[in-house]
């Protein structure tokens, strides 16, 4: 079973492109994490859809949401209904990382980097749970907007539909980059007859041949 | 007698504030009679009916108003004495390209055609949630401007409603934007409900106490919680709510938590788990209920067949004094301690900072007072020559940007206190009023309209009295005008006033029995400015200490002290520990324990050693040593250069990672910090002027930060504008401050758009300044393709280029 608060100390080493602890790490990494868990309010809302086809690509009717991703699709085999997910930390662990920004700029990346650990874990936690109710579903990668060629851009259309501004206090900026900075949205294809390919979203990114943090994701992805 | 003309102007006009009119006594006057019953959800019967995908639910007010009468009606039926009108979003930012006034003036119209249809005496309140965009420092939304989106709706309202409601709020400074906006501009009451989750906190991190001791405070006449969790989480929350309120509470939790399946919300709470629920919460002591999300007319008539035989309970004033931000409650129970640095007297670099507008140096001061104990900061701009008002605004802004704790507005100008009580999320203490009979009557209805509490010194025209007992009499004349004003005990603070003890040795005396008395005859709370008993006095620390020490035993709750200083320090924890505020020791022995070990193993380390080592206080302790021997721009250049050399090889060849690189910079930042307070301004850095940034849209700003520790290390002159900030912004500073570097900063790939941009508008007014920029989407060739004259990965490949250019 999958408890988000059981945070990689090496995955942490990761984020900071740390290949080997340092001195007096794992005090801090404590402290921090300690900080974090008291500062977060992780919540989560769902939406479960009917899969649609619009113009050769998945649509959710009700949000009006289409997933114009070629990337996407190649993923989304066969998909039935499609889970919308949003998933937030909540603003205090921002404005702890932009304090510490001020006062410790140590303290403000090592608590960042446990803040995107902390998130994904909890992603983790409720896909879990949601594979339990679905169980007679297989279920594809969770896909975000900015994975492949599926754009930002879908963003506020996301919050709205799942009315997260009022439930969980998402918003979104002209950018569509999303505050709370530590939340995640993401659709989950849902498929009965087809068992669905798995990888890294890192593997998928169009930088993904020249960048050199590759690394990190792609192997806690693989280590799952 | 004093209440002259104006004195008794000013009280209409704050009894006015508190009390309304005829709508008040419609308010009152149910919450008199019975448990009130608020309507259900909106959003969740329009969702089974009427709206269309993507449509807006306020603009069925004008293409389908039947439906939203009907749903009035509904409601009406099923028992609700107030319904709110339709506007959740109703404003001009949520509805961009709207006709939103029209949707506002037949919400308003639907609500009182189903009114008139009942042929019921219901009262219709005018509904607003959050105006849609964040507001500062979170956001780039003004306060003023959030006032201003409330204010308009509340013009177009005013005559046709009965009461105003904000509900489903996060953000409590966008909540006091609110409240001023309807208070100011109507006579209507006001009810507020926060959307807390089931610590007790909303997403943007008030707590409930913060809520209840600002809301309270500026006069709303109903306060509570609403949406976010399910009745039965939200039980902690109505515990808090009740325990800290002296006015009716609310409660309109949603049926549960919800899940969308196929475009149709599922709660997890039926009809009679959320009826008990709610029932059981009117039990504790809730005045007004309803339902939020996934709430509907059955839900309302149940509940209230299950309250009609039910009688309003009765409220408890709570005196507790306290204060809050936005994100902190300091209760001043047990003694808190105030920050008296961010003030001009007597400190050179503040002086300066006012002059120059330096806010972070301002914020610098505030993070430090805060680090070392400082529970709420006094904030004086009081300088000749300077709009003291605009100061205090930006101040206290600034302020609240960096730190939680709550503020002290520290002026004798009305218009100064005004503006620091306005631009303050929470509540604040203005510091201060006297004996005086002018300025209470003109400084009290201010504190009074802001929810402020106020400290009052001992003194008025005819100076400070010489015996106890006329310090205890103006004491009792500021209370005593205080309540007439309407202003509650608890927020009434005396100062005894602490004078100098080199010049009349003999007042020191009077001072703590002063304190004594105020206390126990009075019963009112104290604090003193402690650092003026020793002016001219050799070892003043010893002084200070000694006399906080005898202030304290002698009952003064809120010292206001330097913080930062060790003895200040030593004599509250001490204190703490010995009267028993401090469980077991706990922060006593946390704080003090093991200095000695750390004293004898770093007693052999050099400067150099201590920035390797990342050893911060040991690194200041051997500055300050040195300092006395040797120029500061040699310490720089001898011991803190050189190191960072070495960190930054060491970085570059893989054998040191980014967290050391950081960790030593810090540890480098503090030296040079130091060294700068002893230095002249003519002597400091020589080196060019570098403006950094994020750039527009994008919030991400750790790796500008990383950089600004570095560069600043070597002595650069670094102006950091901050993050998301607009282009022309950026082109304004590079034209007035005349940088030699521009370095622009972007993490995601849409806001490589505005970094571009940026670049343009900096070009069109500067084509000299070299553009370095960075970040995680950035490579040369993207670099070059929107203009910059340089892409680094990382900070010391900057600090490489800068060296290579002679800079």
């Amino acid at each position: 079973m999958i408890d988000s608060k059981n945070i990689d100390y090496n995955e942490v080493l990761y984020f900071l492109g740390q290949s080997e602890p340092f001195d007096g790490c794992y005090v801090l990494f404590d402290q921090l994490k300690n900080e974090l868990f008291q500062l977060a309010r992780p919540r989560k809302i769902v939406a479960e859809s009917l899969a649609e086809l619009k113009d050769g690509y998945y649509f959710i009717k009700e949000g009006d949401l289409l997933l114009k991703s070629e990337v996407l699709n190649s993923y989304f085999q066969d998909v039935e209904k499609i889970l919308t997910v949003a998933v937030t930390l909540g603003n205090a662990v921002d404005k702890r990382i932009e304090y510490y920004g001020k006062v410790n700029t140590l303290k403000s990346v090592v608590l960042d980097a446990l803040s995107n650990i902390y998130i994904e874990n909890y992603f983790d936690e409720v896909e879990e749970t949601l594979k339990k109710e679905y169980s007679e579903y297989n279920f594809t990668m969770r896909f975000s907007c900015g994975y492949g060629d599926l754009g930002l851009e879908l963003q506020p259309k996301i919050i709205s539909f799942l009315n997260a501004n009022k439930l969980l206090g998402l918003r979104v900026n002209e950018q569509c980059l999303m505050q709370p900075l530590k939340s995640i949205t993401a659709f989950i294809g849902l498929s009965k007859t087809t068992e669905q390919k798995q990888i890294s979203p890192c593997e998928m990114c169009s930088y993904h041949n020249v960048c050199n943090k590759k690394c990190i994701k792609a192997i806690s992805y693989n280590q799952k | 007698m004093f209440a002259t003309k104006n004195v008794l102007k000013l009280l209409a006009i704050t009894k006015n504030n508190a009390f309304g009119g005829k709508n008040m006594d419609k308010f009152e006057q149910l919450l008199n009679k019975k448990i009130v019953i608020l309507d259900g959800a909106m959003g969740t019967m329009l969702f089974s009916s009427d709206l269309e995908i993507g449509q807006k639910p306020e603009m069925l007010n004008i293409t389908k108003p039947e439906s939203i009468v009907d749903i009035h009606l509904k409601y009406i039926n099923a028992g609700a004495d107030i319904i709110y009108t339709n506007t959740f979003g109703a404003n001009r930012l949520k509805m961009k390209g709207y006709d939103y006034q029209l949707a506002i003036k037949k919400g308003v119209e639907c609500a009182k055609i189903a009114v008139e249809k009942s042929k019921k005496d219901v009262l219709i309140g005018y509904d607003m949630g959050s105006v849609g965009e964040l507001i500062e420092p979170m956001g780039s939304l003004t306060f003023d401007e959030a006032y201003d989106v409330y204010k308009e709706q509340v013009l177009l309202t005013k005559d046709d409603v009965d009461l105003y409601v904000l509900e489903t709020m996060s953000d409590l400074y966008e909540v006091k934007a609110g409240i001023l906006a309807i208070k100011e501009n109507s006579n209507k009451p006001v009810i507020v409900t926060m959307s807390f989750d089931e610590t007790g906190r909303t997403f943007a991190g008030c707590p409930v106490e913060s809520f209840v001791a600002t809301v309270e405070g500026l006069g709303v006449n109903a306060l509570g919680m609403n949406c976010s969790v399910g009745p039965k989480q939200a039980l902690n929350v109505v515990e808090r709510l009740l325990s800290a309120s002296s006015i009716p509470v609310i409660c309109k939790p949603n049926a549960g938590l919800p899940f969308l399946k196929n475009g149709v919300s599922y709660y997890d709470i039926d009809e009679k788990q959320f009826v008990d629920t709610v029932v059981n919460f009117v039990k504790m002591g809730v005045n007004i209920v309803g339902g939020c999300c996934g709430t509907t007319d059955g839900y309302i008539t149940s509940l209230n067949d299950a309250l009609k035989n039910a009688k309003p309970n009765k409220i408890t004033k709570k005196t507790i004094t306290n204060v809050a931000s936005g994100s902190r409650y300091v209760s001043i129970e047990k003694m808190a301690i105030t920050g008296e640095r961010i003030n001009p007297t007597g400190k050179k670099l503040m002086k300066q900072a006012i002059l120059d507008k330096n806010f972070s140096y301002f914020q610098s001061q505030a993070i430090e007072q805060v680090e070392a104990g400082a529970e709420i900061l006094d904030i004086n701009m009081g300088m000749p020559n300077i709009d003291e008002a605009y100061m205090m605004k930006e101040a206290v802004k600034c302020v609240q940007a960096v730190v939680d704790a709550p503020l002290q507005i520290d002026s004798s100008d009305i218009t100064a206190i005004e503006s620091g009580l306005r631009y303050c999320n929470g509540k604040a203490i203005v510091n201060s009023v006297n004996g005086d009979d002018d300025i209470l009557n003109s400084i009290l209805p201010i504190v009074k309209k802001y929810g402020a509490l106020v400290i009052g010194l001992t003194l008025d025209k005819r100076g400070i009295p010489q015996t106890v007992n006329e310090r205890l009499e103006i004491a009792k004349k500021i209370l005593d005008r205080a309540l007439f004003f309407g202003i509650p005990k608890q927020n009434v603070i005396i100062d005894c006033l602490t004078l100098t003890v080199g010049a009349e040795q003999k007042q020191a005396k009077n001072t703590l029995q002063a304190i004594y008395e105020v206390k126990n005859k009075l019963g009112l709370k104290t604090t003193l400015g402690v650092s003026n008993i020793s002016f001219g006095l050799p070892q003043r620390e010893l002084v200070n200490r000694t006399f906080l020490t005898l202030a304290l035993a002698n009952g003064l709750d809120l010292p206001i002290v330097n913080i930062n200083l060790a003895s200040i320090q030593e004599a509250i924890y001490s204190y703490r520990l010995l009267i028993g505020n401090d469980e077991n020791g706990q922060n006593y022995i946390a704080k003090y324990s093991g200095e000695t070990a750390v004293k004898t193993e770093s007693a052999t380390l050099t400067l150099k050693d201590c920035i390797l080592k990342s050893l911060t206080e040991k690194g200041i302790e051997l500055t300050k040593e040195l300092l006395k021997t040797t120029n500061g721009l040699d310490i720089i250049n001898e011991f803190v250069i050189p190191a960072l050399d070495e960190i930054g090889s060491g970085y570059e060849k893989g054998k040191l990672f980014l967290p050391q690189l950081i960790s030593c910079s810090e540890v480098a930042k503090s030296v040079c910090e130091t060294v700068k307070c002893s230095m002249k301004a003519e002597e400091s850095s020589n080196k060019c002027k570098i403006l950094l940034a994020t750039v527009e849209g994008d919030v991400h700003d750790i790796g500008k930060n990383i950089v600004k520790t570095v560069l600043q290390n070597y002595g650069y002159q670094v102006v950091d504008l901050g993050r998301d900030v607009e282009c022309k912004s950026v082109a304004e500073c590079v034209e007035k401050l005349k940088p030699q570097i521009l370095g622009l900063s972007a993490l995601m790939t849409t806001t490589v758009r505005n970094m571009a941009k940026t670049i343009k508008a900096v070009r069109d007014v500067d084509k000299g300044v070299i553009i370095c920029v960075g970040g995680a989407v950035l490579n040369e060739t993207v670099a070059e393709e929107i203009g910059a004259d340089i892409y680094t990965k990382d900070p010391q490949q900057l600090v490489k280029f800068l060296q290579s250019k002679g800079l």
